[in-house]
């Protein structure tokens, strides 16, 4: 019942996102254009980046990416190729539109899933990142 | 892997975490630490960074940010629940004061 309710809140913040407001909230507080909702700032994305030694020919997993932050801001930094998992449906439609806009199809793909159950073969990525899934 | 979260402050009293609970983010009371996931899962090179100042100030701004926007965000959300948030944006700042909450960066790396 927790997990329902916690979805049906996570698809209102995702939908909410798409207004004119929240985004110029995002890009004043996070610095990002991307439909964040969380506390990650732009700064510690790339922080991210770094300690993960991102680089083209490399795969990323964004667990929980919502709307695609930060793992399509990284794959799209770093050159790398990026999977970004969310249950929420809302959430993965927005990363995927985000994909088509900026030209990534190939390299980045935005899926249904939990990480219970990754959509991923075991050892078949290079780097995992998530950002405020778990508070 | 690496990793951004929020989590209650150390060495809190059962009253302090019961606080963090209420005005951290829905989820943050973990009934276990993070390294200890972490070594459950077979990482053993682990290295912890602490960006509550950071947070401090992300939080800020989202407080103020809303508060410009105050009138557009009644509109989206409706008046009662844009009140609500207001009352949470300040009871989390004000846990991050008092050093009820922080936040940290994990990585995590298996040998």
């Amino acid at each position: 019942m927790s997990e329902i309710l916690e979805r049906d809140r996570h698809e209102r913040g995702y939908a909410r996102s798409e207004a004119d407001v929240v985004q110029a909230i995002g890009r004043v507080v996070l610095d990002t254009d991307y439909h964040a909702n969380g506390y990650t700032t732009r700064a510690q994305a790339d922080r991210l980046g770094d300690v993960l030694d991102l680089a083209p020919g490399r795969v990323l997993v964004d667990v929980g990416s919502g709307g695609g932050w930060p793992g399509l801001y990284l794959a799209r930094r770093h050159g790398c190729s990026v999977i970004a998992i969310d249950p929420v449906v809302t959430g993965v439609q927005t990363a995927h539109r985000r994909i088509v806009d900026d030209a990534m199809t190939g390299r980045a793909w935005a899926v249904a899933g939990t990480a219970a159950a990754l959509p991923v073969r075991p050892a078949s990525v290079d780097a995992v990142v998530h950002t405020d899934v778990m508070c | 892997m690496a990793f951004l979260t929020i989590e209650p402050g150390t060495d809190l009293t059962p009253a302090q975490r019961r606080r963090a609970g209420r005005v951290g983010p829905p989820s943050v009371m973990l009934p276990t630490s993070y390294p200890s996931l972490l070594r459950s899962a077979g990482f053993v090179d682990v290295e912890i960074i602490d960006l509550t100042a950071e947070y401090r100030i992300t939080q800020q701004a989202k407080f103020d940010e809303a508060e410009r926007h105050r009138d557009e965000l009644i509109a989206l959300v409706g008046v009662d629940e844009h009140e609500e948030g207001r009352r949470d944006r300040r009871n989390t700042l004000d846990g991050i004061d008092a050093g009820l909450l922080r936040r940290r960066l994990y990585v995590a790396r298996r040998r």
